[in-house]
């Protein structure tokens, strides 16, 4: 429902607050609260019941004669790509399979991530004797897990990108923007900002932590015996750092990707004479 | 056969009116029963209608009086006045010919 309110306040937002559009506004917030209410006691799903209900609002040039903002409106259906126009269907599409697959996404950047540290530690670990092997095996056991990981990350990629295919065109900006499908993803995005803006700060305080060790170590242990393994376990809790920072930011970023793509439709390519 | 929004425009007043003379309804209400009565042959926008039914209003086809729906929330019911009902005739009269005259180039026959 905050999506259909979202969208709405959009809509209206470009035009002054007079008590016309004030009326306009909350009567048609009425009628799609009423249009929202009824498909879901149908039983559709939250997200269908929104998709349908902006689809079957139709759009302010229509009631602009009535509301007298008729010469505001209506410079907005002049954009001739050459490219069809993204429609909602298929933005709600890429958006679902963003959402669903945000999480094996950012699983496959921890894990590239991740996938260096035994490499990095072992070897250095077992030249100063912590560990009961040779360099060359400690560095064999290294290349193996970050093959093994690396791997994994690219299955998981690749598992992904199935899920997205069928939305290529979205993808790679093949499409005209659609001022409709534009507010949409906007109020989308709108609702998961929030959460989006602290993972940032959240993943911005750790880039900031993340060398600390590194540095302390350095600095701290410049006559030890022990300055390169600990230089080195500062490195891989820098990855280790980077990898949670990818992981609390990249999940809760998709709805604002989502919007930023849609929004930007590729306009250079779209002019281009067959 | 979906009917295109344009070639329906000039009748949704002649709906809309039609379903005000059984009784008071709000815009959502009316959307609803457009919808049920076209089948899947024509979905309303709400926009559509909602310019519809302030288009008659400021006509004086209509009236809008405050109420409040079961649950409690504000709206705005709309009935027909005489003037509404008179137009609303004069509407049904006009579709009458309407169709005669597009029939007869339809058919193809001659009167």
């Amino acid at each position: 429902m905050n999506v259909i309110i979202a969208y709405l306040e959009t809509m209206f937002s470009a035009y002054p607050q007079t008590a016309r559009l004030q009326e306009a506004k909350a009567e048609l917030q009425a009628m799609m609260e009423d249009a929202y209410t009824g498909l879901i006691a149908e039983g559709r799903a939250e997200n269908e019941a929104v998709g349908q209900v902006i689809r079957d609002f139709g759009n302010l040039e229509e009631v602009a004669p009535v509301l007298g903002i008729a010469s505001d409106i209506s410079a907005t259906h002049t954009d001739a790509a050459a490219f069809p126009p993204v429609t909602l269907e298929e933005a709600q599409g890429y958006a679902n399979a963003k959402q669903r697959t945000r999480r094996r996404v950012s699983a496959a950047l921890m894990l590239f991530a991740l996938s260096p540290a035994i490499l990095i530690v072992l070897p250095v670990a077992a030249e100063s004797g912590l560990v009961p092997i040779t360099d060359g095996i400690g560095t064999f056991i290294g290349l193996m897990a970050l093959l093994v990981l690396a791997g994994v990350g690219l299955l998981l990629l690749l598992a992904a990108s199935r899920e997205t295919a069928p939305y290529k065109r979205i993808a790679e900006g093949r499409f005209s923007a659609n001022p409709t499908v534009t507010r949409w993803a906007e109020s989308l995005a709108e609702q998961y900002e929030r959460g989006r803006t602290r993972a940032l700060q959240t993943a911005i305080v750790l880039a900031v932590l993340a060398p600390i060790p590194t540095l302390a170590f350095a600095l701290f242990l410049d006559d030890s015996t022990w300055v390169d393994f600990w230089t080195v376990i500062g490195v891989v809790f820098m990855l280790a750092v980077v990898a949670i920072g990818l992981g609390i930011l990249l999940p809760r970023g998709w709805a604002h990707d989502v919007a930023e793509k849609l929004g930007h439709s590729a306009p250079g390519r779209g002019n281009r004479q067959r | 056969m979906v009917i295109s929004a344009d070639a329906i425009r000039g009748y949704v007043d002649l709906m809309v009116l039609s379903l005000l003379r059984s009784g008071p309804s709000y815009a959502y209400e009316l959307a609803q029963r457009i919808t049920a009565i076209s089948g899947d042959d024509y979905a309303i926008k709400q926009t559509t209608l909602y310019s519809a039914v302030k288009r008659l209003e400021s006509g004086g086809l209509v009236s809008s009086f405050p109420g409040v729906s079961p649950s409690g929330k504000p709206r705005t019911y709309y009935r027909t006045t005489d003037a509404g009902l008179a137009h609303f005739d004069l509407k049904v009269a006009e579709w009458r010919s309407t169709k005669s005259v597009v029939d007869r180039f339809i058919e193809g026959a001659t009167p």
